[in-house]
C-alpha cells in the first residue's frame, strides 16, 4: 500500500474524532509484513504484539492480493477488526479491489474509522449518547493517568473493564513489557 | 466487519444507517465529551 493512501487514512481518522475532543497523533509508522490470509490470523498477529511507548493504540493497514480479489467477489468479506481482550490493537483493510466494496460504498476510510470507533470502546448499534459515554470515560481515566504520571490512553474491553496501563495490556497476551519502538523505519514514519 | 456483497446487499444497505456510529452532532456538547486529549495510534 502507498504512503498517500495512508496518509489519507490517518486524515480521516483525525477528522472524525477531533469533534470528540480526540487529538490523534501518529508517533511511527513501520513496514508490516501481512501475516494471514484470514481475519482471525491477521488479528491474532497484531493482538499479540506489545504496546510500545509511547503508542496507546496499534492499528495495522493491510493490502489486497488476487486472493481476496477472488474471494471477494463470491464470498462476505472481512474489512477490518479489533481484538476483544482490551481493543487497542486491530486492522483494516486499506485498499478497494473487491466486488463487496463497491457495491456495499466501503470505502477504506470509512472502514478505518469504523475500526477506531471499537478502539474506543464502542460497539455496533451504539448511539450516539453511548459512543460520547464511552470516549468521554476514556478521556476522563487518560486525565486521571496522566495525573499519576502514568502516560497512556486507557483501553476499553466488551466487558467495561479498563486497561489503564501498556502493561496491564501486554499482561493480558500473556507478553512481557515492551521496549520503547526503535528508529521508524518508512517514509511516514515522521512524528506526525 | 463484514461485507456481504451481492446477496446480502439490500439488508446491508437498510442496515447502514442503524449501524453507523456517528460523530458528534447536535445535542452534544463540550461538557458531553470533555476537554481535548491525546491519543498516540
Amino acid at each position: 500500500m502507498s504512503d498517500a493512501r495512508a496518509a489519507g487514512v490517518l486524515v480521516a481518522i483525525r477528522e472524525e474524532f477531533a469533534p470528540y475532543g480526540l487529538n490523534i497523533r501518529v508517533p511511527w509508522i513501520r513496514d508490516w509484513e501481512r501475516p494471514a490470509f484470514s481475519q482471525q490470523g491477521i488479528t491474532r498477529d497484531v493482538a499479540r504484539r506489545p504496546l510500545e511507548a509511547p503508542c496507546d493504540r496499534v492499528l495495522a493497514f493491510v493490502g489486497r492480493d488476487v486472493r481476496d480479489f477472488v474471494w471477494g467477489a463470491v464470498m462476505p468479506e472481512i474489512l477490518g477488526a479489533v481484538e476483544l481482550r482490551t481493543r487497542t490493537k486491530g486492522y483494516v483493510v486499506v485498499e478497494m479491489g473487491s466486488l463487496n466494496q463497491l457495491l456495499t460504498f466501503s470505502s477504506p476510510a470509512g472502514n478505518a474509522v469504523h475500526e477506531f470507533y471499537h478502539m474506543l470502546g464502542c460497539d455496533h448499534w451504539d448511539g450516539r449518547k453511548k459512543v460520547q459515554d464511552h470516549i468521554a470515560r476514556l478521556k476522563r481515566a487518560a486525565r486521571d493517568n496522566r495525573a499519576r504520571g502514568e502516560d497512556f490512553f486507557p483501553g476499553l474491553a466488551p466487558s467495561g473493564r479498563l486497561y489503564l496501563t501498556r502493561g496491564a495490556v501486554d499482561r493480558r497476551f500473556g507478553l512481557a513489557a515492551a521496549t520503547p519502538a526503535p528508529v521508524p523505519a518508512t517514509g511516514l514514519a515522521r512524528n506526525d | 466487519m463484514v461485507r456481504i456483497g451481492v446477496v446480502c446487499l439490500l439488508a446491508a444497505l437498510a442496515l447502514a444507517g442503524c449501524t453507523a456510529m456517528g460523530p458528534v452532532g447536535p445535542g452534544g456538547s463540550a461538557e458531553d465529551i470533555g476537554p481535548t486529549a491525546e491519543l498516540r495510534l
